[in-house]
């Protein structure tokens, strides 16, 4: 995808690092390129009036991306990282201020699927996080990978780039958390997979 | 353990993920001898098998949400709250929400906000309530009042805090700004507004945190007034509201972002700073439009706000100064460190600019008070508008928004009134002494002559409230000594006699049953009086409170409220004090409300826009141009509607407020020549220009410079075509050739604006300021010695003398208006009312002067008791003997030249002019010449449309 053609993003973040204004407004070009195209698409379906806002996604992960001024990202493969974990950070955060704000009201559901019927897929943001979390635990990798290609949108290429693993390694650790996810989340009260001690 | 477990199954998986299904069992057993796992493997591969295609895939997330975002309300409709009664709900956000409830024991609406139930835990229930108070204890007109903060239980159960508010009627800065943003005018008052309301909150402590157009409101009456102060900070610590609440709310997060500081983009503190770089983004936007960082998105915004500067104001706006733009530019400096500290600071910068432009040249002479009298709106319009570099100002008239559309092109209309559909309007025509009453469509078409033309006055005309007649007021008939109101259709007709005894406009109710004016009675007290049309019945109203009066005025008239309750009248203060208006009550005739403005001496007709909640004023400086003021009766805070250099002589609106019809004046003038002492026919030099207060001076050596409008002409010894020296934006007036071949001048931004007296070198026609009168100088008449000598009229009429080398301004004794030095130095003559009143009749007075230029009250005064009417545009010189003085009088109809010989010898008029008022003379030095300024009013009906904005609503 177009961000694996920028290898410049590297010296940007650590330029930007060392405090270089410059290098920090040509990577908001690179890095609002990118929040705007992945908000698009996690969003892709959202039905107006009654979702959240693709623009607000990828504004409040904007502004978490650069409230993060201690944290020093040094590579263009941690800083994707970040953004993909940030876009995932804010579903989650909104689906935890929705569920506080209003006791008895319906979740924030994701549709996991437009094929089938809403009510089997549907499930709560909260829960893909509980469940990435877990998995996480047991392969850091794959929740990382994960993490990566859905919430940061970025092709199994660009995700081997990040982890510094090869793309048929991304391939089949993708397809064997996507399974294990699926598993886990369709089986709620399963925990067949859990750690047996 | 477990991760092992986990990765032998990843391994297992990858191993017969792409193996046909029968075969998968089979050779997992192969491989592995632990059954669990290899059960769990063939779990995840039908899970895998199980799932669509797009599980997980990109585009794939959908979020649903069953029901809005937006708390519940936490009270009902007709709910009470201590002493408030819940009415309506205004708006709801994530936050809370905010109701119109009524007080009843004051009888007013006001405002509660209330914080969200849900969201709100209890140290946000009692941050809410604590920044409550610190707002109640903030006392400041920019700032949105908190009445009362109090805790009451909700419908749900639970206790909601509650800050009772102002409720502020008026518009956003969103929505009045417009594309291009405010005029000059408006832009000044939000400017000074906005800085004073913030800079009061950061004295207190309190920082805003969320500054932006939506949060400033502008009243009807022209006042700003922050809202929502502090309160931003209730809901969460960042800046920002939270994306979810602010997206159910607005669908975005825009109208925030645009306004944040670098700061608070970043995540960190947001201190005064943040509030003084919000500033600066807010007064931007005020003055352009748009916001300094809007992107084509809000993620270009944030970035833009991170890393870009805004583009330079002045290419935007070329007519704000640049130190205006230095100012805002300062305040959104990236770094919190290089801008403003706090809107106090910012605040005083705004100040000190204007005391900048105010002494450009010499430091310590405007006294505190003159700077502060500066600081006024007009005064504050122009310092922006020309502090420090001569920004052209050409646009500002086209920034007033008024679109005026000639109704009539004679030029000789003298007033106008709409019909109360705003299809028809009534004017009169005056021409060489006659006057008639005619009506014509506004849409155009012939007019109908209702009145014709003969030696009359006409006093104001209305239309009925159906529209079918035009009630007229009538003076100068001998068999109606004290005047008479009329009545017409508009189809014309006979006349129908109403009432006697009539000094306005007559004004109809609403209903059409009643007329409304008042009568004068210069010994007595003036009555404001109703007539009863069916029966001719007449009764007192009521009379002037205090020192005030009706009249005399310039074409007063009264206006009913639209509920025909209550009139609302002009008046005047007879010492030159600034004039008012009032409310009555008609059935009691008590005084419900009243207004004034320092800049008002002269009051003329009021009209009521019931839809806007506004009254209009014609009103001004005594000899300066009227122009028509919009007060909003909220506030009661004057904002000039008209701001050219045009006199408006009346105001009639159509019911709905949105039109308007109203008779500008301007003045034009040309140059003529002739032998002095006049006789014969004089030639004419140059055509007719338009331009006020036209000046003339001749060198010793012959050479003669004279101003039209902003413009200062020379024209050579013994030559006849005049050449352009300097054209300024505004008023120039009173030039004066000086002895070392340059020429002093007046200039004024607009009339009733402090002048600058400047000085051109006539050769290189490059212009300096010389010295800033701090007076309000009486229409830019000024005598030139040592000192320029004139006279203001904003405190009554006290006549100065400031040091053309910058020394202090003085008074030069009593009262008087209009001064004038003798040739040799030793004498002065001026103006004076025969009365203590600044209206009616003047005599001129001549007093000696001592050495250093004082009155010398040990040689009593010569008084020239002249003619009673003085002329609106008087001008008064010496002969170049000193032994008389020479003056333009309005004797009969047009002002002539007349001679006033200091020996007590009769008056002499020396000019017959029947047509055309001399405005200027000066003569030769070798007096064999003189030459004068000719000109007159031109004054035509003119439509505006929508003059008055939307009708307002109130909000929050």
């Amino acid at each position: 995808m177009s961000i694996t053609s920028h290898p410049s993003i590297s010296r940007l973040l650590s330029a930007w690092g060392a405090s270089h204004p410059s290098a920090l407004n040509q990577l908001l070009g690179r890095v609002q390129s990118h929040l705007r195209k992945q908000a698009r698409v996690l969003l892709a379906r959202e039905r107006q009036g009654h979702t959240l806002q693709p623009t607000a996604l990828v504004n409040e992960a904007f502004l978490r991306l650069f409230r993060q001024r201690n944290v020093r990202w040094n590579d263009r493969e941690h800083f994707f990282a970040v953004v993909a974990m940030t876009m995932r950070r804010v579903l989650v955060d909104a689906a935890r201020r929705r569920t506080a704000v209003r006791r008895g009201a319906r979740p924030l559901k994701i549709s996991l699927s437009d094929v089938e019927p809403a009510h089997e897929t549907d499930l709560e943001v909260l829960d893909l996080n509980r469940a990435l979390e877990d998995l996480a635990e047991l392969h850091e990798r794959q929740a990382q990978i994960v993490t990566l290609r859905y919430f940061g949108g970025l092709a199994a290429p660009a995700v081997a780039e990040a982890l510094d693993i090869s793309v048929s390694t991304v391939e089949s650790d993708w397809r064997m958390a996507r399974a294990w996810l699926r598993h886990r989340l369709t089986n709620q009260s399963a925990e067949k997979l859990e750690p047996r001690p | 353990m477990s991760s092992e477990r986990h990765r032998r199954l990843t391994e297992l998986f990858a191993a017969v993920a792409d193996a046909p299904s029968a075969e998968r069992h089979h050779i997992l057993q192969s491989i592995e001898h632990d059954k669990s796992l290899i059960a769990d493997c063939l779990e995840l591969l039908a899970a895998d098998d199980a799932s669509p295609g797009d599980f997980l895939a990109p585009g794939s997330l959908r979020f649903e949400e069953s029901t809005s975002d937006v708390s519940e309300p936490p009270f009902q409709i007709g709910d009470q709250l201590d002493n408030y009664r819940i009415v309506e709900l205004l708006g709801r956000g994530g936050m809370g929400c905010v109701y119109r409830a009524e007080d009843p024991s004051l009888r007013r609406d006001v405002a509660i906000k209330t914080l969200a139930k849900a969201s709100a835990d209890e140290r946000q229930h009692s941050r809410f309530l604590e920044e409550g108070r610190s707002l109640a204890a903030l006392d400041h007109p920019n700032v949105v009042t908190v009445h009362a903060v109090g805790e009451a239980p909700t419908t749900g159960g639970s206790t909601a805090p509650y800050l009772v508010m102002e409720l502020v009627h008026g518009q956003r800065l969103d929505q009045v700004a417009g594309t291009d943003g405010l005029s000059l005018q408006k832009f000044c008052n939000v400017a000074r507004d906005l800085l004073s309301g913030v800079a009061a909150a950061h004295r207190c402590g309190i920082v805003h945190r969320d500054l932006k157009p939506s949060n400033v409101m502008i009243t009807e009456l022209g006042q700003t007034k922050v809202l929502d102060f502090g309160l931003a900070r209730t809901e969460s610590p960042r800046p920002s509201r939270s994306y979810a609440d602010e997206a159910t709310k607005d669908g975005a997060l825009i109208g925030t972002i645009p306004f944040m500081s670098p700061e608070q983009v970043s995540g960190q503190p947001a201190d005064r700073r943040s509030d003084v770089f919000s500033l600066g983004s807010v007064l931007y936007f005020a003055a352009t439009g748009r916001s300094p960082f809007a992107g084509s998105d809000d993620l270009a915004t944030l970035s833009n706000i991170l890393t870009k500067d805004p583009p330079a104001l002045r290419t935007i706006r070329p007519d704000l100064s640049r130190s205006l733009e230095s100012l805002i530019e300062r305040a959104l400096s990236k770094a919190p460190e290089e801008r403003y500290s706090s809107a106090d600071d910012m605040r005083s910068a705004l100040d000190q600019l204007a005391s900048r432009a105010n002494r450009p040249w010499k430091r310590g002479w405007v006294q505190a008070a003159a700077a502060a009298m500066l600081f006024g709106v007009l005064g504050l319009t122009w310092i922006f508008a020309t502090a420090a570099d001569d920004s052209p100002l050409t646009a500002i008239e086209g920034r007033a928004n008024l679109n005026m559309q000639p109704l009539t092109t004679s030029g000789t209309v003298i007033s106008a009134a709409l019909s109360p559909d705003g299809q028809r309007f009534s004017y009169v025509e005056s021409v060489d002494g006659l006057q008639g009453l005619y009506v014509r469509n506004v849409a155009g078409g012939p007019s109908l002559e209702l009145v014709p033309p003969r030696p009359i006055a006409f006093w104001g005309h209305s239309f009925s409230s159906d529209g079918t007649q035009v009630f007229y007021g009538l003076r100068g008939d001998p068999d109606r000594p004290g005047g008479a109101y009329f009545q017409i259709s508009t189809l014309g007709g006979s006349p129908q006699h109403l009432v006697d005894g009539i000094d306005s406009t007559p004004a109809v109710s609403p209903d059409g049953s009643q007329i409304a004016w008042y009568r004068l009675h210069p010994d007595g007290e003036d009555e404001l009086l109703i007539a009863d049309l069916a029966s001719g019945e007449e009764r007192r109203v009521a009379s002037p409170q205090g020192p005030y009066r009706y009249g005399p005025t310039f074409f007063g008239g009264v206006a009913f409220s639209p509920n025909g309750k209550r009139i609302a009248v002009a008046e005047i203060h007879p010492a030159g004090e600034p004039g008012r208006i009032a409310l009555i009550d008609i059935a009691t005739g008590t005084e419900r409300w009243s207004v004034t403005d320092p800049r008002w001496t002269m009051m003329g007709q009021v009209a009521w826009a019931p839809d806007h909640q506004a009254l209009l004023v014609v009103a001004g400086g005594k000899a300066t141009s009227k122009d028509i003021w919009r007060i909003p009766l909220w506030s009661g805070d004057p904002v000039r509607l008209t701001v050219d250099l045009n006199s408006y002589r009346t105001v009639s609106l159509s019911r709905n407020g949105d039109r308007l019809v109203t008779v500008p004046s301007r003045l034009e003038s040309g140059l003529w020549s002739g032998e002095w002492p006049p006789r014969g026919e004089a030639e004419r030099v140059t055509r007719e220009r338009p331009g006020a207060y036209a000046g003339i001076d001749y060198s010793s050596d012959g050479a003669l410079v004279f101003t039209q409008g902003g413009s200062l002409q020379l024209v050579k010894k013994n030559q006849q075509r005049p050449t352009f020296v300097i054209d300024e934006p505004g008023t120039i007036s009173t030039p004066h050739i000086t002895e070392q071949g340059s020429a002093l001048y007046a200039k004024s931004r607009t009339a009733g604006n402090a002048p600058i007296i400047r000085e051109v070198d006539l050769q290189t026609r490059i212009a300096r300021d010389v010295v800033q009168l701090p007076q309000d100088a009486y229409p830019l008449r000024l005598s030139y010695t040592q000192n320029a000598v004139y006279s203001s009229n904003t405190a009554g009429n006290r006549m100065y003398r400031t040091p053309l080398d910058g020394g202090p301004t003085t008074q030069l004794g009593e009262s008087g208006y209009l001064p004038f030095v003798s040739p040799d130095g030793d004498q002065l003559a001026y103006y004076q009312f025969v009365s203590t009143a600044t209206v009616g009749p003047s005599r001129i007075v001549v007093r000696s002067l001592t050495n250093s230029g004082g009155i010398d009250d040990a040689v009593p005064p010569i008084l020239i008791e002249h003619l009673a009417a003085t002329f609106p545009r008087s001008f008064l010189r010496w002969t170049p003997n000193g032994d008389a003085l020479l003056v333009n009088t309005a004797a009969g109809d047009r002002a002539n030249l007349w001679r006033l010989p200091l020996d007590g010898n009769a008056a002499e008029r020396l000019t017959d002019f029947t047509e055309q008022d001399l405005l200027a003379a000066d003569f030769s030095p070798d007096e064999s010449r003189w030459t004068f300024l000719r000109g007159g009013s031109l004054r035509d009906a003119v439509l505006i449309e929508g003059a008055l904005g939307p009708p307002s609503e109130p909000s929050q």
